[in-house]
């Protein structure tokens, strides 16, 4: 509890290393996955995932927290089914978010390609 | 759901237990077992007839099937319903991933020709055959261009040094109504590219936003989107990182009908009749120009207000 107290305000990364420490390295496996899948959720956090949507990244996060409690309490089965389900769903909210904002681009680029097409035009009539 | 997981893992320990790991699932266990493998196996089919998903998310289209395998192994040689139900989910998830993957990479391929259609377009705008610059007040040049560097890291936030360049920028446009302006986007290679792309189309939006309020016309106005692949400097140090987290913008001129100009007119009418006629919807000799750019700036807001 005392490391736990040190590290209490760095970032995620110490808090997975205090995990460690606490649980005494019971479970190397189920640390790799957490370590994981906060990975994968701090990933769809940047590119946006939480704005563009957020029901599929508050579940990966939900599940991560819930993943990490049950491994405090040593529910090592329960927390490495979490852990991997975060995982795979901030991988899914991270894709879902990089194809919307590839669509997006896609759309404006076409929407100025065809208002550059009508200026061109009109232009070109002016002459 | 995890509750129910939980709770036919107690009922299927049990049962191994007092069986000898041998025990018949229930009706209800089978059919979720099957219900989860059926939609996951559903989801992992049709992500592989994609070919955008083959050819560019093969590895996380492996991982599904993988999953998938497991999920059928758990269920066949355990009847382990917890395991079971845990690997459909994940090659469920993972499927629908690599969808995602192949959906971002057909938006990427749409969004490239596009761009390619733009060059296209703007490339034959600047060289289609103009009249003769006899006048002494037709712009000379068919393309100018400017930059505007030194964005904030991360930001579309226009450079507070960017303002006077700016209105510069409005002001060369007023003064000659028929010229276009293509804004390009650019940043650094912190990030990843996808992100970067979008990063880029921000910050030439908010140069777009800051044209329009000094009064520009949307409809002369494209924009676009390089994202990090057009640096101009080094992304090694932090100064060649912020001159490459920048803005590009090029007006292409077009033979302004302003007037007093008689470079526009073929036949040797006065400009006022020639702008006239050929605008057709022109009020006044001269200004016909600006007014059918105001009218079509009117038209190209509607769609921007959609977004």
């Amino acid at each position: 509890m005392m490391l736990a107290n040190l590290f209490h305000h760095p970032p995620r990364v110490l808090a997975a290393c205090c995990l460690l420490a606490l649980s005494g390295c019971a479970n190397e496996a189920l640390h790799t996955q957490l370590a994981a899948s906060q990975e994968a959720v701090d990933q769809a956090k940047i590119v946006g995932a939480a704005e563009h949507y957020p029901a599929n990244y508050g579940e990966a996060m939900d599940k991560l927290n819930r993943a990490n409690t049950a491994a405090h309490s040593r529910h090592e089965d329960d927390a490495m089914r979490l852990a991997q389900q975060a995982e795979v769903d901030a991988n899914l909210a991270r894709a879902k978010t990089d194809a919307a904002q590839a669509r997006i681009a896609a759309a404006e680029i076409a929407r100025s390609n065809q208002l550059l097409r009508d200026t061109m035009m009109r232009t070109n009539q002016n002459q | 759901m995890k509750y129910i997981i939980r709770s036919t893992t107690g009922v299927l320990l049990a049962g191994m237990i007092a069986a000898g790991c041998s025990t018949a699932p229930s009706a209800s266990e089978q059919e979720a077992a099957n219900t989860a493998i059926s939609n996951a196996g559903q989801t992992v089919d049709r992500a592989s007839a994609d070919p955008h998903v083959t050819q560019y998310a093969s590895t996380e289209l492996e991982r599904a099937s993988d999953s998938l395998g497991q999920a059928k192994k758990a269920w066949n040689d355990k009847h382990d319903l917890t395991t079971t139900m845990q690997y459909a989910y994940v090659a469920q998830q993972r499927a629908a991933t690599a969808e995602e993957l192949g959906n971002q990479r057909a938006a990427e391929e749409a969004l490239t020709a596009a761009a390619a259609k733009r060059d296209r377009a703007v490339a034959e705008y600047e060289s289609r055959p103009r009249s003769a610059p006899g006048g002494s007040s037709g712009p000379a040049q068919a393309s100018t261009a400017g930059s505007l560097a030194g964005f904030p890291f991360g930001k579309a936030k226009l450079p507070r040094s960017s303002a006077p360049r700016i209105a510069e920028l409005a002001n060369a446009l007023k003064n000659n109504p028929g010229s276009l302006v293509v804004i390009e986007g650019h940043t650094d290679n912190v990030g990843s590219p996808n992100y970067n792309q979008g990063l880029a189309m921000q910050r030439a939006e908010a140069v777009r936003a800051a044209l329009l309020r000094q009064g520009v016309d949307t409809g002369r106005i494209a924009v676009r989107s390089h994202g990090e692949g057009n640096p101009v400097a080094s992304n090694d140090t932090k100064a060649g990182r912020s001159e490459n987290r920048r803005v590009d913008v090029f007006i292409a001129a077009a033979e302004a009908p302003a007037a007093g100009s008689s470079t526009t007119s073929s036949t040797g009418s006065s400009t006022g009749s020639t702008s006239a006629t050929s605008s057709g919807s022109g009020s006044q000799g001269g200004q016909s120009g600006q007014s059918s750019q105001s009218g079509q700036g009117n038209q190209g807001q509607q769609p921007q207000q959609q977004q």
